[in-house]
């Protein structure tokens, strides 16, 4: 994916910290990030647990206020949740009293919309997308995670933001529909030229998916490693041995290995 | 009337893990909170035979234990007086307590709105709520006088704290990450409130209101006892003085039964609303 240089980018991230106060003191969640994600690019934020990636999305979300350092999207200051992306987490959150349609709608009912004959269309369109058109009436309760996190998606895309973000979306699914939902993501994310910053620790999920990888290492989050995947979506297939990904997943597990590495030491 | 209203947890329960899905069919929430009745009302059937097989055995006088049959004539012969009384008490509870499920309801939102006047009030409010709300009743028959003004005050002094408690437990339900997502769909502090939190505390809501209607019936029974003129209470009360226990008993019999309509009109409240959603268990 390339920008045009005169195109703000999507998400600029200028010497970004964030300092959380506990009763044991003080800890350096995030540490002089500087990042630059352009329009239409797909980025994984990779880390083990406790390395700040979730807490530089929720900065990008605005849910969060960096301690020092600023956050632009597309050329303008980030004050205040960003209601201009779309959100995925880890969690569906589906609202258990609403189907699924319903609860892709409030999308638009929290922005001031009441849905109207469009609205409904475009969300019954995106449910269609991900497979699960036929449990537009049904409540969460009656669907798999897999269905759930589905919907959930469907909601995050349905007021069609440029900017996706996710929080370990799949990290609470079993293996076989986590694959599944890659692959329909890699596939709504070329389509829909979406910029995307997903947020993973799992090395495959990671080079499948994104165009650059971000490894984050923790206690201070700081960058670690910066991995660009140059492969086409066509001439991808999941990782494996011998696979055209294999070379970045050891790339992206040898960074992660040193991360450990250096911790052990330090401890 | 020690009984709090904090008897309620969360309900809700995590997705539960499954495969690929079909759609489940939809317990019947009907059956499980209206159809049940059907079997209590068995038991009352019961325990009414069991009643009058004692009555025979033991060979009680009238005035102490009178036999169901003669509850039930005692029932046909005043009619006219008991409705009445049903009319007068039915009115008093329904007013108190339409006033409890209002006012309290309108106390939780204010408090949920403010976590300071929330600290600050609520331990109060629980405090108040195991006060003996019977053993106030003298004032308010001092503030209000005899008649149903009063009885209907007392219905709503002890109707309104179990929906206080249960609506701003309810209110506190709603994870945090909920919020989040809501304030991420820019959602304002009112579509918040009304669409994410009010939902989320609904059950809870409509437990607090279960609760309002069992102990306001109290109330209102209660006030007639104590300064009625009017209504089943005192029907009761003065029936007693007279020895006319049967229809003592039949003023009893009347209000269990305006009791159990009222209560569950409620219930059939709460299957319409919450229809759509998990069940509980």
């Amino acid at each position: 994916m390339t920008a045009t240089t005169l195109d703000p980018p999507a998400v600029s991230i200028q010497n970004v910290s964030r300092l959380f106060r506990t009763r044991q003191g003080t800890t350096q969640a995030l540490k002089g990030i500087n990042l630059e994600i352009a329009d239409g690019e797909f980025v994984a934020l990779l880390g083990p647990s406790g390395c700040g990636k979730s807490t530089l999305l929720t900065l990008i979300a605005g849910l969060d206020t960096p301690s020092s350092g600023e956050i632009s999207m597309y050329g303008t200051k980030q004050v205040g949740p960003n209601t201009a992306a779309g959100f995925v987490f880890q969690k569906d959150l589906l609202l258990d009293w609403r189907s699924a349609l319903s609860n892709v709608l409030i999308q638009f009912e929290m922005r001031g919309i009441r849905p109207g004959k469009a609205e409904v269309a475009r969300a019954r369109e995106l449910l269609a997308m991900v497979g699960v058109e036929q449990f537009a009436d049904a409540h969460p309760f009656q669907m798999s995670g897999g269905m759930r996190q589905r919907v959930a998606i469907c909601r995050a895309l349905v007021h069609d933001p440029r900017l996706l973000l996710m929080d370990e979306p799949f990290g609470a699914l079993d293996a076989i529909t986590r694959e599944r939902l890659n692959f329909e993501l890699a596939e709504i994310a070329a389509r829909s030229k979406k910029t995307v910053v997903f947020v993973t620790h799992s090395v495959e999920e990671a080079v499948f998916l994104a165009d650059r990888v971000i490894v984050l290492s923790p206690r201070p989050g700081v960058i670690h490693a910066e991995i660009v995947i140059p492969l086409a979506r066509d001439q991808r297939g999941w990782p494996g041995e011998g696979t055209p990904l294999d070379p970045y997943v050891r790339q992206a597990r040898q960074a992660m290995d040193a991360i450990h590495l250096e911790r052990e030491n330090v401890a | 009337m020690s009984a709090s209203g904090v008897l309620r947890t969360s309900p809700r329960q995590l997705g539960r893990p499954a495969d690929e899905p079909k759609p489940e069919r939809l317990p019947s929430l009907w059956r499980e909170r209206v159809g049940t009745g059907l079997w209590g009302l068995a038991g009352i059937v019961v325990l009414v035979l069991l009643w009058q097989v004692i009555v025979m055995v033991t060979n009680q006088p009238q005035t102490t234990l009178p036999s169901p049959i003669a509850v039930a004539q005692s029932i046909a012969k005043n009619a006219s007086l008991l409705w009445s009384g049903v009319l007068v008490t039915a009115r008093e509870i329904v007013i108190g307590f339409a006033l409890a499920v209002v006012i309290g309801n309108l106390i939780a939102v204010l408090l949920s709105l403010s976590r300071f006047a929330e600290r600050l009030l609520y331990p109060t409010l629980v405090l108040l709520n195991t006060v003996p709300k019977v053993a106030i009743a003298p004032l308010i028959i001092i503030w209000f006088g005899f008649g149903p003004t009063t009885n209907a005050i007392l219905t709503l002094v002890i109707a309104i704290f179990p929906v206080i408690v249960n609506t701003t437990l309810g209110l506190q339900s709603c994870g945090d990450d909920y919020l989040r997502l809501g304030k991420a769909m820019g959602g304002n502090g009112l579509r918040l409130f009304f669409k994410i939190r009010v939902p989320f505390a609904m059950p809870s809501i409509l437990a607090g209101t279960k609760l309002a209607m069992t102990f306001g019936t109290t109330g209102a029974v209660v006030g007639e006892l104590l300064a009625g003129q009017a209504g089943l209470g005192y029907v009761s009360q003065f029936s007693a003085g007279q020895l006319d226990t049967p229809l003592t008993f039949a003023a009893i019999v009347v209000l269990s039964a305006l009791g159990l309509v009222l209560f569950y009109l409620v219930v059939i409240a709460e299957y319409f609303i919450l229809r759509s959603r998990q069940p509980t268990h």
